[in-house]
């Protein structure tokens, strides 16, 4: 049976130079953490701000994927044209405002301050009925589970509230039970779980073993 | 052990430092070790179930069935920050789902908020369908870049992705990665319309919000697991079983310490 025949050059393209550079970078920035010195921090500082551009770099090929996705629509005539043309139009306009004075300019600090930030905060302002309807509907699925989760929701937030220490002390002594032991411990186990899971993904892509930049 | 303290203050290593170089290095042989025998041995070894990777392995059945697509959210980190391995589980679970959909006519739809995750999930698409040997049929907006974090804020892609929970037929939810707050707006629209959701995060403020609304959470440390349980790739596996080796040396070291700290040992 004969063997495939093994193409160096895109066995190197592929495989082996994505995997040296990878390789490489990620060893000294590694090392960077763990050495303080000044020669190695300016060259991590170096690899960190290549990384920076790169960054860049592929910003604009999300602005180019969204660009051509609204585009196609408004083109297409699609039931969601308005809509393209609106998020087109304002994305110009704010471009267009910013672009004199830069992302610190007066005009991008007007455009976040009274643009962005009421609407981001609309939209954060729907999390209390999300949070509403998420726990009616967990409270009709009848597990144990969930009557704990429960419970122990309704503690937390009865023991937030100022004046229930009147009412009686130990309502919001029982809340700073629930978040400092039990929840406490909940999330030491998680985070030491989570620790554990970074090490060994970054420990995989370190060694090359897993290469999600490369065939 | 003061000719250790002076040639680790010589090297520039302070002692947080130290603890860290350790406590990687001493993860490094359970992991060789068991990489080593996963490879020579070549079986695979007994995981506990997780009902969420389950689920995942039938989505695109259900989409073939349902003839609607599965949104797939890799989170809201990028690949070149603290959330990297978050992101990576989100892209591991990706490309089992797109090698999947390679074969079938629905392809995922794919969000992203962090440009550099987005060439990181269109790389995985493009590759699933040259695995598949359909290079043709990928195309460059299977992924959608939603909107840019704004100071750190994935609100904006949130109102995006709800946009399109609902007004596209979808059948699934998944988001796996790193999230915030916004999660919470991403879920429940599609729990509203009955969608099917899986997904999960590292995040301990953001689990909450994923046992609620997700009909098969991972909670945690399982997100990392993706890689072993849908792509069952040996070298996962090594990863995994070596965690667990680690955990357990961790939790007799945490019993010991409290041991001896109330005997008055130290």
């Amino acid at each position: 049976m004969e063997q495939p025949r093994i193409n160096i050059g895109v066995l190197l393209r592929r495989q082996l130079i994505p995997v040296g550079i990878a390789l490489g970078v990620g060893l000294i920035v590694l090392i960077g953490q763990f050495i303080s010195n000044s020669t190695l921090d300016s060259i991590v500082g170096v690899l960190v701000s290549w990384g920076a551009i790169v960054g860049a770099f592929a910003l604009l090929l999300g602005l180019a994927n969204l660009g051509m996705f609204h585009a196609g629509r408004i083109l297409k005539r699609d039931a969601q044209m308005p809509f393209s043309i609106l998020i087109v139009a304002s994305a110009l306009v704010v471009f267009l405002l910013v672009l004199p004075s830069g992302g610190a300019g007066a005009a991008s600090q007007w455009v976040m301050r009274y643009l962005y930030q009421p609407l981001e905060a609309s939209f954060l302002a729907l999390l209390v009925f999300f949070i509403g309807s998420a726990v009616y509907r967990a409270l009709r699925i009848r597990t144990w589970e969930m009557a704990l989760f429960a419970i122990s929701a309704i503690v937390v937030l009865v023991g937030s509230v100022p004046f229930m220490a009147v009412v009686s002390p130990l309502i919001p002594a029982a809340k700073e039970w629930v978040v400092n032991v039990p929840a406490l411990a909940g999330v030491r186990g998680i985070l030491l779980g989570v620790a554990l899971g970074i090490i060994a993904t970054g420990l995989r892509l370190l060694t090359g073993i897993d290469r999600p930049y490369s065939h | 052990m003061s000719v250790l303290s002076d040639l680790f203050t010589a090297l520039g290593i302070g002692t947080l430092q130290a603890v860290m170089l350790a406590v990687f290095l001493a993860f490094l042989i359970p992991f060789f070790y068991l990489l080593y025998r996963a490879n020579r041995k070549g079986s695979r070894p007994h995981l506990r179930a997780i009902p969420a990777y389950d689920s995942l392995k039938k989505l695109m059945s259900r989409a073939a069935e349902t003839g609607q697509a599965v949104h797939v959210s890799v989170g809201t980190g990028g690949v070149s920050g603290p959330r990297t391995a978050d992101t990576l589980a989100g892209l591991n679970t990706l490309e089992f789902l797109a090698d999947r959909a390679a074969n079938s006519d629905i392809p995922p739809l794919v969000t992203v908020t962090e440009p550099t995750a987005f060439p990181a999930a269109l790389d995985q698409l493009r590759r699933a369908y040259e695995r598949q040997g359909y290079p043709e049929e990928f195309r460059f907006d299977q992924a959608r870049f939603i909107a840019p974090p704004v100071n750190g804020s994935a609100v904006p892609y949130a109102a995006g992705v709800m946009d399109i929970l609902d007004t596209e037929p979808i059948t699934a939810n998944v988001l796996l990665g790193s999230f915030g707050d916004e999660y919470l707006l991403m879920t429940e629209p599609a729990a509203q319309k009955n969608a099917f959701q899986v997904g999960g995060t590292s995040n301990p403020n953001v689990l909450p919000f994923t046992y609620l609304t997700m009909s098969a959470p991972l909670l945690g440390e399982e997100i990392y697991g993706a890689g072993a349980y849908l792509l069952e790739r040996v070298e996962h596996y090594a990863s995994l079983m070596a965690q667990d080796v680690f955990r357990v040396a961790l939790v007799i070291v945490i019993v010991g310490v409290v041991i001896a700290r109330s005997l008055g040992l130290f």
